[in-house]
């Protein structure tokens, strides 16, 4: 007989209209069996009952629905940021927040490199960090005999000491865009976008994606899940060759692995055809723990990185349009072949113009194959209206909102990209959910720290760090928000049929929280206690 | 290390990019030539020009390669950069949607690249209809903004009226690029990979634009020979120093009648030969001239008459 355990929690919030709130849980062989009261374990015979979670609140396992798998990897380079963090292994590393303590960081992690290794260091957003901008003659206090990077939280940009700018070549006559300079002329350190980073990123060899490949990435991003409440997460841009695949396949079915694993096959460079072949032959090889057939499209760049492709009236200072990943008619062709081999698609739009593009793309491909039930998702969909909105309903089209651009972009937008009036209606959460659009709310991890109650309160607040409050009237719900970070978000990737809500016959996925979201106030949503998970019915908690 | 020359062939979708391409990888042009492609599909390569074929990177036997870009360009980028012997050149064929101002970047920042030009290539045919399209207008007007050299193809093909629109509207776009007529993308590949006048400066292209109503730009047309015959010295030194409507620059090198090879170069009014060791490939001339002055018919006439025939 397998082993019946009865959990009893201060609450659970179930997410299930028929029976919103608990007090019991009861798991066999990793799936939820009973919900309600101390009385549903009587039917089931045996059950051993288990009181450890009696002062916590056990809410659905958390869905993390646009991360990355380099999300715990990351931390292999020294954490510069300005927040505290908590790495994978639980060490806590309070934010910098002047050059003296980050210097003062850098320096004790130089002692333990080797003579001349250089050093690299991430999460630093200069947006939240005092005094002058940073440049290569603070990162020289730290060394000057080995290269220092600081790759910044955006990751659309370092800053160098000089001994990494003499190591890439770069000099007095260096002339490229994104190499800035200080008043007396000479280099800066600063190194803006790729094309400036890679000098430093190939002779350091240093590659972000190399990163997020391996075990120990797959081992890394399992516990920083587990400290966020989050039983399942994307890697929402996978390569996904064989030799990662036999990994991910291997790692994921260990008995003592905590995260269920959504990886997104990146087919952007691929022909149709080899795309959906490929989608196909991943997605046979699915497991539990593995989940694999969504496919990850690009179409444009960024709003703060004046890449988005947006509609008129466009950037605030007239910047010119942004890009296109592909040719529009290429990207029609891809679309069209995914959807007509049913595949789900997740895809990166981010200005209006590319999300009205995408949805007239689906559209057309429904045309063909008609269906409605595909859940394609809008990724980010930062700008969206209310007519993309209530078209995306109309085409069972979903929407993965980047709630956490309105608190660590919010300002800036409001100031530099698309003004105060577009910025109050980015990531139109309670538009989404009036046009009835299932709603999904993400971190983009690295992008933005891993942590789904954060977004949520985002959702909820939609401040920014100046205090400006970003389109009161797109605010949710305390309730909605976190309806968006379990069952949304499990529909959005269509699985919801397992997880994103606490009911029989669902796997048993809680988060494991320390207060209730329900009864503390709106505003201190992201401060309310992450005490672990409960996944597959295995406890995570410690 | 010195740096490896690069340039960026760009242009919008079916515009002509890939046959410019599979010229540059079969033109008898004796340089190790790398073109970085998206994908293999449209190349078209003779099955006997193909050396052997891996992965990501196609071997010619004319020591010319083609690498796709794969997953990630800068990782392309630095497979070909870690390259021994390294090419001699890199030529970056671009999406139909980059921005060559953003893909230029990359060799201007990184020393051991050296940006010499980007060509643009719009086609006679389609161009006006593309510029129309609301997502994709503003993306071709950019990439016009930052050509040194625009190629034009299917001006065979294309009606008068259309070649003239687009004559308008690269003049208009592009003022100060040079112009190429290209059917079928036979332009001597020297002509393409010469440095380029660099126009990755923009600020904005279209604030330029207003400025320009006059064409700084000029029109030109080639001219290719490539085989084995000899040349009699004193009726090349003749063609050197000829009136040739039209003529830009005319270069090549070829064998002469005393079996010695001789390296040749003419630019406007200055004209040069010398004797240099024998060449791999066959002998090779090239030449430019402006369009509608130039006529390569008549320049192949001349240069029947210099090769030794006898």
């Amino acid at each position: 007989m397998a082993d019946t355990v009865l959990y009893s929690a201060r609450r659970i919030i179930t997410m299930e209209p028929t029976q919103p709130h608990a007090t019991h849980v009861l798991v066999r062989e990793g799936r939820i069996l009973g919900v309600g009261g101390p009385e549903i374990a009587a039917p089931w015979g045996t059950v051993r009952h288990d009181d450890r979670f009696r002062d916590a609140v056990l809410l659905p396992g958390f869905v993390e629905a646009h991360s990355h798998m380099m999300t715990g990897a990351l931390w292999e380079y020294l954490y510069c940021g300005n927040v505290d963090r908590l790495d994978p292994d639980g060490t806590l590393w309070p934010g910098v927040t002047t050059v003296d303590e980050m210097i003062g960081r850098m320096q004790a992690a130089i002692a333990r490199l080797p003579a001349g290794a250089p050093l690299v260091c991430w999460g630093f957003d200069p947006l939240f960090f005092e005094g002058d901008r940073l440049n290569r003659l603070h990162l020289d206090r730290a060394a000057t005999d080995r290269p220092v990077v600081v790759i910044h939280q955006s990751f659309h940009l370092m800053t160098v000491n000089s001994a990494a700018l003499d190591m890439a070549g770069y000099g007095p006559d260096t002339n490229a865009e994104g190499v800035p300079r200080l008043p007396d002329g000479s280099l800066m350190g600063e190194l803006q976008e790729m094309a400036a980073m890679f000098p430093v990123m190939r002779r350091l060899n240093l590659s972000l994606q190399d990163l997020s490949r391996g075990e120990r990435a797959m081992v890394q991003f399992g516990k920083a899940a587990v400290q966020t409440g989050v039983t399942t997460a994307t890697d929402l841009y996978a390569e996904l060759d064989d030799t990662e695949l036999d990994t991910l396949l291997s790692v994921t079915a260990r008995a003592d692995y905590p995260l269920r694993i959504v990886p997104a096959l990146g087919v952007i460079g691929m022909e149709p055809e080899t795309a959906v072949a490929r989608a196909l032959a991943v997605r046979a090889r699915s497991t539990d723990m593995l989940r694999m057939g969504i496919c990850k499209v690009m179409t444009d760049g960024s709003i703060q990185g004046f890449t988005a492709r947006m509609n008129w009236p466009g950037y605030l200072g007239g910047q010119p349009n942004g890009i296109w990943n592909l040719e529009p008619a290429r990207l029609k062709s891809l679309i069209a072949a995914l959807h007509g081999a049913g595949l789900n698609m997740q895809l990166h739009t981010n200005g209006d113009e590319a999300s009205g593009f995408v949805l007239d793309a689906i559209e057309e491909a429904m045309w063909t194959h008609p269906t409605g039930d595909s859940r394609h998702t809008l990724q980010h969909c930062q700008m969206a209206g209310e007519d993309q909105f209530h078209r995306a309903a109309r085409l069972g089209v979903c929407v993965n909102l980047f709630a956490n651009h309105l608190w660590y972009y919010g300002d800036a937008h409001c100031d530099f990209t698309v003004g105060p009036d577009r910025a109050a209606r980015m990531n139109a959460c309670r538009s989404a959910l009036d046009n009835g659009v299932t709603l999904a709310i993400h971190s983009d991890s690295p992008v933005t720290p891993l942590g789904p109650l954060h977004v949520a309160w985002c959702a909820v607040n939609r401040i920014t760090p100046k205090g400006r409050v970003l389109g009161a009237n797109q605010r949710l719900s305390v309730l909605e928000a976190l309806h968006a970070i379990t069952l949304g978000a499990a529909r959005t990737l269509k699985l919801d049929r397992d997880i994103g809500s606490i009911t029989p016959g669902k796997c048993a996925d809680f988060a494991v929280l320390g207060d209730d979201p329900l009864t503390r106030a709106p505003e201190d949503l992201r401060d309310i206690p992450v005490l672990g998970t409960v996944q597959g019915g295995r406890v995570f908690v410690k | 290390m010195t740096a490896i020359p690069v340039t960026l062939i760009s242009g919008y979708l079916g515009a002509g990019k890939t046959t410019v391409v599979n010229h540059i990888l079969s033109d008898q042009h004796g340089r190790r030539i790398c073109v970085l492609v998206n994908d293999f599909g449209e190349i078209a390569l003779d099955a006997d020009l193909i050396d052997n074929r891996t992965g990501d990177t196609v071997a010619l036997s004319n020591g010319c390669m083609c690498c796709t870009i794969g997953n990630d360009f800068y990782s392309a980028i630095d497979r070909i950069l870690r390259m021994s012997p390294r090419p001699e050149h890199l030529v970056i064929e671009t999406s139909g949607v980059a921005d060559p101002f953003k893909v230029g970047q990359i060799a201007l920042a990184e020393p051991e690249m050296d940006l010499r030009g980007v060509i643009v290539v719009v086609d006679a045919v389609n161009f006006a209809n593309a510029m129309t399209d609301p997502f994709l207008g503003d993306t071709l007007r950019n990439q016009l903004a930052t050509a040194g050299l625009v190629l034009i193809t299917k001006s065979d093909i294309a009606s008068p009226g259309a070649l003239k629109s687009l004559r308008v509207t690269v003049a208009t776009l592009a003022p100060e690029a040079l112009r190429m007529v290209a059917d079928h993308g036979r332009v001597p590949s020297e002509l393409l990979l010469d440095p380029l006048p660099l126009r990755l400066k923009r600020s904005d292209p279209h604030a330029h634009a207003q400025d320009h109503d006059h064409d700084h730009g000029a029109e030109y047309r080639g001219w290719v020979w490539t085989g084995s015959a000899r040349a009699d010295s004193a009726a090349l030194d003749r063609l050197l120093g000829a009136d040739i409507a039209g003529l830009y620059r005319l270069k090549g090198l070829v064998q002469t009648e005393d079996g010695g090879w001789n390296a040749f170069h003419r630019a406007g009014l200055h004209a040069e030969r010398r004797a240099v060791d024998p060449p791999h490939g066959q002998g090779r001339a090239v030449a430019v001239g402006l369009a509608g002055h130039f006529d390569p018919a008549e320049l192949q006439s001349a240069w029947d008459r210099v090769l030794d025939h006898g």
